[in-house]
């Protein structure tokens, strides 16, 4: 998962160290963000600026508080690999091996493509249901397809 | 795709991790591409090549009609 956001092309141990802090600038980035959704959930509790029924405000903060505590934790455990001369070799293998890499890259396609399955037929349901529900499908589908052909543009030009 | 990686290794008294590491990838790696579940890239492919200082042809047996080509 880490592929996703990370470029796993590494050649020095020094690279990867580089690498590692840029990975606990991602997990401060995704702390932050789970800050902000608690503190959306949160505010409908103290304040009467946002109406929120309690079960969202109740998911909002537990699913912030989830990003938060991970966070924490992600970045503890990097500290520990970067401190550690062993544990930073084994990790930096694993991170560029080519057959994680290979493994990582076809799990993401059976995810994209069991995710535009369910998609569809979240879509298809909903359309009986509400339209604006509809949209609510219809519109993550549209920027996967459009940003899937969009990447292929781009790739087919640079290679 | 079959190959002698295994064999070689033997003949060389190198163990797993030891090739692992000098081609840089996990042990795991070398275990599939012995199994032949896993077919090596053309850079690894050469860098294991080099290890044994053989040429690719001599380590990776190429069979057209497993390749379906």
């Amino acid at each position: 998962m880490m592929n996703l956001f990370l470029t796993p092309t590494v050649t020095t141990l020094e690279t990867f160290k580089k690498s590692l802090y840029n990975r606990i600038k991602l997990f401060i980035l995704l702390g932050i963000l789970g800050l902000c959704t608690m503190i959306a959930g949160l505010l409908p509790q103290f304040t009467n600026l946002i109406v929120l029924e309690d079960y969202l405000s109740g998911f909002l903060t537990g699913f912030g508080m989830t990003l938060l505590i991970a966070s924490i934790i992600f970045t503890l455990r990097t500290l520990k690999i970067i401190r550690d001369e062993q544990k930073l070799k084994e990790e930096r293998l694993k991170f560029q091996d080519e057959r994680n890499i290979f493994i990582a890259n076809q799990s993401l396609k059976v995810a994209s493509l069991v995710m535009l399955i369910c998609l569809y037929i979240a879509m298809i349901a909903s359309a009986f249901i509400n339209r604006h529900m509809l949209y609510c499908f219809l519109i993550p589908a549209f920027i996967f397809l459009g940003s899937y052909i969009i990447a292929i543009l781009y790739f087919k030009k640079r290679y | 795709m079959k190959n002698h990686i295994q064999a070689l290794r033997k003949k060389h008294k190198v163990t797993q991790n030891e090739l692992a590491e000098a081609v840089d990838v996990t042990r795991q790696t070398i275990i599939s591409l012995e199994n032949g579940r896993y077919n090596a890239s053309l850079i690894l492919a050469h860098k294991i090549a080099q290890f044994f200082n053989l040429t690719i042809e001599e380590i990776f047996i190429f069979d057209l009609e497993e390749e379906n080509i």
